[in-house]
């Protein structure tokens, strides 16, 4: 039994150590510099294939885990390590923190005041010590509404306190740790986080998911997730400016019957049973390339036909997918065949050849320019405008899978994390005490941080005092005595 | 006021010499005719580019002005000098204000021809605004160079800490140059993953979290060169060797230096009358041809192997306390005009020759790319030129003390304003640190599916954090402050530029911040 206290009391004195966190947090950030510099993108596989001269270099690769060192055992180790030495040093400090808050020395005897950094004293005559008492009472009152006052004999004190649960903010800091630690944590074992390469118009059912040691494994999801279709939009210098997919989820206990869908984009994902479907890249799939033309009447000069012309050219079923050869009909009976597509036609970028064969049984062979949009308009007076929106390639989307069922903790942690670092940082536990007695006012006051801050306020208010309570032109006190670090004299 | 909080100046210097004045005098008759000089290239007046070349002047200006009163103190020059900073500061602003406008007609006119519509109301102004100017690599250093100078403005108003100036107007004007020698400054329309309004805050907290954090290295490395009594001057002269030697270890691409004994950059060519880097073809594609450059490598392994020596000869002589051998104090010297060497030689290179003659092997690969006549270029290698002066200014500063002690102690505040000073920087550095890792991870879940996925730069800006962390705990609860504290401040600067720049530059394996180089 003595043997296991023993041991115990041990691990708590471990664990409650600052130098043993300070080693912990020096390994870890040993492991990210070293995932910083080293390709951790390559499995142990490819690694070995690429130098595997020196048996205990490899060896040694392989008992760290090097190439994927953020989830070898010893980084998780460190992890748990520190979750538990936070939890420790919380726990250790909490009486003595808790007592120091709620049980403060609210009287600044001869005996307490040689604790306390900042002092100061002001002379007042010994006449004017009993109405003094109610000036004093302002000088405190300055400083926030009175806590405590008691008197003993001739001698009065006075405390008051700022700030007081200030302390508490590097707690919640520590906390908010353990909390976005060992959620994070626990994501590694219950989180999915893998990627989805779904050719257009095709399903895909299994996730691919790095998994301890670098491997690759499939994730089942329990329901497909299909691309219906893939749209990339880019710029004039074809840099892509958006791209979305719309996706369906076709899930087998509704006998494979789609349960939701979705068009996501770039920061707009799909979520269904806690998985989260993110659009994060594209891949081109070799394959049949196709034209996309989109064909819109030539409006006359009535209002209506303006309107359906631009709801023409704003709408994506005015676009027609054509392999070179194919042939379009309209309504009208005109029908319209790419040519051929010519890379760059003498500096104005990609241009389309296209043959019309008019309802009149016409041909005629034309440019249309993908840089130039308003160009068919502008130069050739058909009855059908036509535009060349470039060629469409057939891609496949790159869908990340993510699930995090503790995300919601992370938030509620970092909440925590903001709330602890704006106390420990931008508030600051300050005391005061006033002691009078006859013929002198003590100051006294006392910051648990921002000590330097604390000087020059301390200093304002023992010169306000001074002021205050000897109103003379000339005080006799001389000065107020501000007890700070002495002027250091090197050589 | 009590007399900690202003620094220690010899109020009885408040005449200014007459070398002082004719000094301010030429300085400013330079400046007139660069604007003069400069004044057709100087841009319109409502474009970003005018803005800023004014406050690369005023910051020249004001750094200039910095070192004057570093040699002679005149509080008249400090506010002249203070007064040229904030000028140029407000604008840099107004130049980044042009250049965010800038940026979001060419957002405008990009997506209204992509999409051939006529942006109106509500969706016009998002395309409008959603392109801040801090958006690739050129707009992220000169937002650097801002945050500096701001952290320096607010410092100057609360310490008034003299030689900090001198170190933080020549980082930010080192940022301000890197941005116009090497990134493109070129507008280019947002990639789809920056379109979101994350950006705002997560970068505007990592720049001034880092210059908090470079504000903070520099302010603990005058605490050490301050205080006597903290490391000895051997100790001094030791952990300059050691950063001095590593920084050239990596500046020579490691092992490459000691095996061949070269310093390679990038080489130049002449390209419709522009010098252009030149290429060569290497297995079908082209590649970067890199040059060794004469004389630097020698320099270089002379300065690694004294920078040994010198560790060496400290630990042989270091139970000799406080005794400095003079053996070392000449290899100190040795050091510093051996790193002033090298830098001399590039400049030369970059600057003076202007011709490199290649044999006709070397050449016969080189004609794929940029034609002869090839030369070294000021482009050949800013990065490394700015590590290169980063750790050429620590030298000189250990020169300072060695030699000019009593100068260099009389000008500084006391140890404990610095100590301070920098304890504040630190806890700005950590705040603003711990926001840019949740705004990151907020914005990763809401655009990458994960919020944290081990990216180099979001662990670089961990290790940031854990740096800083073990920095507040040494002083709180350890009650370690003074040396080993400032000699962690120091160590926060070098982990700032590895994750700051490491990652743009492609020293690591590339990750998904690294679109901001584009």
């Amino acid at each position: 039994m003595q043997a296991l206290v023993g041991v115990v009391e041990l691990f708590w004195r471990v664990f409650t150590s600052l130098k043993v966190a300070f080693a912990i947090i020096f390994g870890l950030a040993a492991g990210c510099f070293w995932g910083m510099f080293f390709d951790q993108t390559k499995t142990l596989e490819e690694h070995r294939s690429l130098w595997a001269e020196a048996q205990w270099k490899s060896a040694a690769f392989e008992f760290f885990e090097l190439h994927d060192v953020f989830h070898s055992w010893w980084f998780g180790a460190l992890t748990i390590l520190l979750i538990i030495g936070l939890a420790a040093i919380s726990i250790d400090r909490l009486p003595k923190i808790w007592f120091d808050i709620h049980q403060p020395e609210r009287k600044m005897n001869r005996r307490h005041e040689q604790f306390l950094s900042f002092i100061a004293r002001v002379k007042v005559a010994k006449s004017t010590s009993g109405h003094i008492s109610s000036v004093v009472e302002r000088i405190i009152t300055r400083k926030g509404n009175l806590l405590h006052t008691e008197r003993e004999g001739e001698v009065q004190y006075w405390f008051n306190e700022r700030d007081r649960y200030s302390r508490t903010g590097v707690y919640l800091i520590h906390i908010a740790l353990i909390v976005i630690m060992s959620s994070s944590f626990l994501t590694t074992f219950y989180g999915i986080d893998g990627m989805l390469m779904i050719p257009e118009g095709e399903e895909a059912r299994y996730v691919r998911v790095r998994g301890p040691g670098g491997y690759v494994y499939n994730h089942d999801l329990g329901f497909s997730v299909s691309c219906q279709d893939f749209r990339l939009k880019t710029f004039i210098d074809s840099a892509p400016m958006d791209f979305e997919s719309d996706l369906v989820i076709l899930e087998p206990e509704l006998g494979g019957l789609p349960a939701a869908s979705k068009t996501i984009q770039v920061n707009h994902p799909l979520e269904y049973k806690g998985y989260t479907f993110y659009q994060a890249s594209y891949q081109p799939i070799s394959g049949e390339q196709k034209v996309m033309l989109d064909l819109c009447e030539r409006p006359d000069d009535t209002i209506e036909s303006i309107e359906k012309y631009r709801a023409c050219k704003m709408s994506t079923e005015s676009i027609y997918h054509l392999a070179i050869g194919d042939k379009v009909t309209l309504a009208n009976g005109a029908g319209y065949v790419p040519l051929e597509v010519i890379e760059d036609y003498m500096g104005l970028g990609q241009a389309l050849r296209v043959e019309e064969k008019n309802a009149a049984g016409v041909r005629t062979r034309f440019l249309v320019f993908r840089d130039y949009p308003k160009f068919d308009e502008q130069v050739r007076r058909g009855e059908t405008i036509v535009g060349f929106r470039g060629l469409d390639k057939v891609y496949a989307t790159g869908i990340q899978v993510g699930k995090s069922p503790f995300i919601n903790v992370i938030f509620f942690g970092f909440v925590l994390l903001f709330v602890g670092l704006y106390m420990s940082y931008f508030m600051s536990q300050r005391r005061y005490w006033v002691r009078l007695e006859p013929g002198m006012v003590t100051l006294g006051g006392a910051a648990r941080w921002h000590k330097e801050a604390f000087a020059k306020e301390f200093d304002e208010w023992s010169l306000w005092v001074e002021a205050i309570v000897n109103k003379s032109e000339k005080p006799d006190f001389g000065h107020a005595e501000v007890d700070l670090p002495e002027e250091e004299e090197d050589e | 006021m009590s007399e900690v909080w202003v620094s220690r100046t010899s109020r009885q210097d408040v005449r200014i010499s007459t070398g002082m004045k004719l000094t301010i005098a030429v300085c400013t008759i330079v400046m007139l005719i660069a604007v003069w000089v400069g004044r057709d290239r100087a841009g319109d007046i409502l474009s970003s580019t005018y803005w800023f070349n004014w406050a690369g002047l005023l910051y020249f200006m004001g750094l200039f002005l910095q070192i004057a009163i570093a040699i002679q103190y005149h509080p008249n020059v400090r506010a002249g000098s203070v007064v040229a900073v904030a000028t140029g500061f407000i604008s840099q602003t107004i130049g980044m204000i042009f250049r965010w406008h800038e940026a979001g007609l060419v957002e405008l006119s990009a997506v209204e021809r992509a999409q051939d519509t006529v942006l109106t109301g509500m969706s016009r102004f998002v395309v409008y605004t959603q392109h801040p100017p801090w958006s690739n690599l050129f707009e992220i250093m000169v937002f650097m160079c801002w945050g500096i100078v701001l952290v320096f403005l607010v410092s100057e108003i609360k310490w008034r800490i003299p030689f900090l100036g001198i170190a933080s107007l020549s980082l930010a004007l080192t940022a301000f140059f890197l941005a116009t020698l090497s990134a493109p400054a070129a507008v280019k329309p947002l990639v789809p993953a920056l379109q979101s309004w994350w950006i705002m805050i997560h970068v505007i907290s990592s720049v001034v979290a880092y210059a908090a954090g470079s504000l903070a290295a520099a302010i603990s490395l005058l605490y050490l060169f301050r205080k006597k009594s903290g490391m000895s001057e051997s100790g001094l002269i030791a952990s300059t060797s050691i950063v001095s030697g590593v920084m050239f270890f990596i500046l020579g691409r490691g092992m490459e230096l000691l095996t061949s004994g070269a310093y390679r950059v990038k080489l130049f060519g002449a390209y419709e009358g522009e010098w252009m880097p030149a290429a060569a073809s290497v297995d079908g594609a082209f590649a970067p041809w890199y040059q060794p450059m004469p004389g630097v490598g020698g320099l270089m392994i002379a300065t690694i192997l004294v920078a040994c020596g010198l560790v060496g000869g400290y630990l042989f002589h270091r139970r000799k306390e406080r005794t400095l051998p003079t053996l070392l104090k000449y290899g100190a010297i040795l050091l510093f005009v051996l790193t002033s060497g090298s830098i001399l030689c590039q400049l030369y290179w970059q600057l003076v020759s202007s011709e490199v003659v290649l044999d006709t092997a070397q050449a016969a690969s080189l004609t794929a790319g940029a034609p002869a006549p090839w030369r070294f270029h000021v482009r050949s290698n800013p990065w490394d030129m700015a590590l290169f002066l980063i750790i050429w200014f620590g030298q000189l500063l250990l020169m300072v003390r060695l030699f000019a002690w009593k100068q260099l102690n009389k000008r500084l505040p006391k140890a404990a304003t610095l100590e301070s000073a920098s304890y504040y920087c630190v806890v700005v550095a950590f705040s603003l640190v711990g926001v840019v890792l949740v705004t990151g991870a907020l914005w990763a879940h809401y655009a990458w599916g994960r919020y944290w996925g081990w990216d180099p730069k979001e662990t670089g800006a961990l290790v940031i954090w854990l740096v800083y962390a073990l920095y507040l705990h040494m002083r709180h609860i350890l009650g370690w402050s003074g040396v080993p504290q400032a000699v962690v401040g120091v160590i926060g600067f070098f982990v700032i530029i590895a994750s700051f720049l490491g990652v743009n530059l492609g020293w690591f394996a590339s990750g998904l911040h690294s679109y901001g180089s584009a």
